[in-house]
């Protein structure tokens, strides 16, 4: 639990003041560390709130949380299959 | 006989995971359609602190760095820079009176041009993002517009694309995908440039225009208002034009100031 909080403190402020990418890394991280990591999301949410506009990058809205449902489902899938986390 | 039984809890784990992520996605995109003023001004009063605090931390990093660092190696660079700026201010003497002149002139022709300038600080720079977006601490108690231009010096970097009550958010030119009009070459020739992304553009002009590196790149208008500089010039031999890769003088990641100017109704 303490480390999930402390990942958690240092995905909010990457989230903020690192570039995206290496946040998403971060989360990445975490969401095989951890189960349900939906963390994941607020990345996404809060790249796109501060920096995204209303012109579409890429022909997607909310590009970043749209990114970050992809990891998490993607995510999902592999823990399902990986022997190591049976 | 033994079979591995296929487990049916990881079965519906991944089911909820997939209904979770198909539900947030679809909550966050009703918040960001229908309510972005809410979801920008908390999501920038949040980062405020955060920000300042970044900024704190590396202007004292700076601070300390400088410290260390070899007084004679410091007294050299200083030196150095001193002569640069002096060279500087020879050349900027000669512009600025060229500049009043252009414009005495176009006053005479009863052309005369009152831009309303904004200076504006910018807040955050996404590094390394899709989104070549900035925001900068000016908004509606400002008098800023959708549209407005973003410029650094004579160089136009980008447009207001969204204001909100105390910030607004920007566009660079540069944004992959952005398209601009601009002017090339000592014969002018108007191309679209597209932008790469991070101060980069590409535009793609016939053989027989003359450009050679350093040119500057120029925006249509009575104004000189340039947009770049040109950094490479790519050609083959099948070919029949050039890609002309040009690129803003200024790091738009470095940059702390910025001026608005009010686009003409």
């Amino acid at each position: 639990m303490r480390k999930r909080v402390f990942l958690d403190i240092v995905l909010f402020i990457g989230a903020f003041i690192a570039p995206p990418w290496l946040a998403l890394l971060v989360a990445l991280f975490g969401l095989f560390l951890f189960e349900n990591f939906y963390e994941i999301f607020a990345v996404g949410l809060i790249v796109d709130g501060l920096y995204g506009t209303k012109t579409l990058v890429l022909f997607i809205p909310l590009l970043y949380t749209v990114f970050s449902g992809l990891l998490f489902v993607a995510t999902a899938f592999l823990r399902k299959h990986l022997r190591f986390y049976s | 006989m033994n079979y591995l039984l296929k487990s049916n809890r990881r079965e519906k784990g991944f089911s909820k995971q997939l209904l979770v992520t198909c539900v947030l996605l679809a909550v966050a995109g009703l918040f960001y359609f229908i309510a972005p003023r809410f979801v920008n001004d908390s999501l920038y009063a949040a980062a405020r602190p955060i920000w300042d605090a970044k900024n704190y931390v590396a202007g004292e990093l700076v601070r300390i760095v400088v410290l260390v660092q070899d007084k004679e190696q410091l007294a050299k660079s200083n030196t150095t820079l001193e002569q640069e700026l002096e060279e500087a201010k020879v050349a900027l003497q000669s512009l600025d009176s060229y500049k009043q002149e252009n414009e005495d002139l176009k006053s005479m022709l009863g052309r005369a041009t009152d831009e309303k300038r904004i200076l504006a600080s910018v807040v955050a720079k996404p590094n390394h993002s899709l989104y070549d977006t900035m925001l900068l601490d000016v908004g509606e108690n400002k008098g800023v517009a959708v549209g407005d231009k973003i410029f650094s010096g004579d160089f136009i970097i980008g447009s207001i694309r969204e204001v909100y009550g105390s910030h607004s958010k920007a566009t660079l030119l540069s944004a992959p995908g952005e398209i601009s009009r601009v002017l090339i070459g000592g014969g002018n020739i108007a191309a679209d440039a597209l932008g790469r992304g991070a101060g980069n553009f590409i535009v793609k002009v016939p053989k027989e225009v003359s450009i050679t590196e350093g040119d500057l790149i120029r925006m249509p208008g009575l104004n000189p208002t340039f947009f770049g500089v040109v950094s490479n010039i790519e050609q083959t031999v099948t070919s029949s034009f050039q890609f002309v890769l040009f690129r803003l003088p200024v790091n738009v990641n470095n940059l702390r100031w910025v001026e608005i100017i009010k686009s003409e109704k």
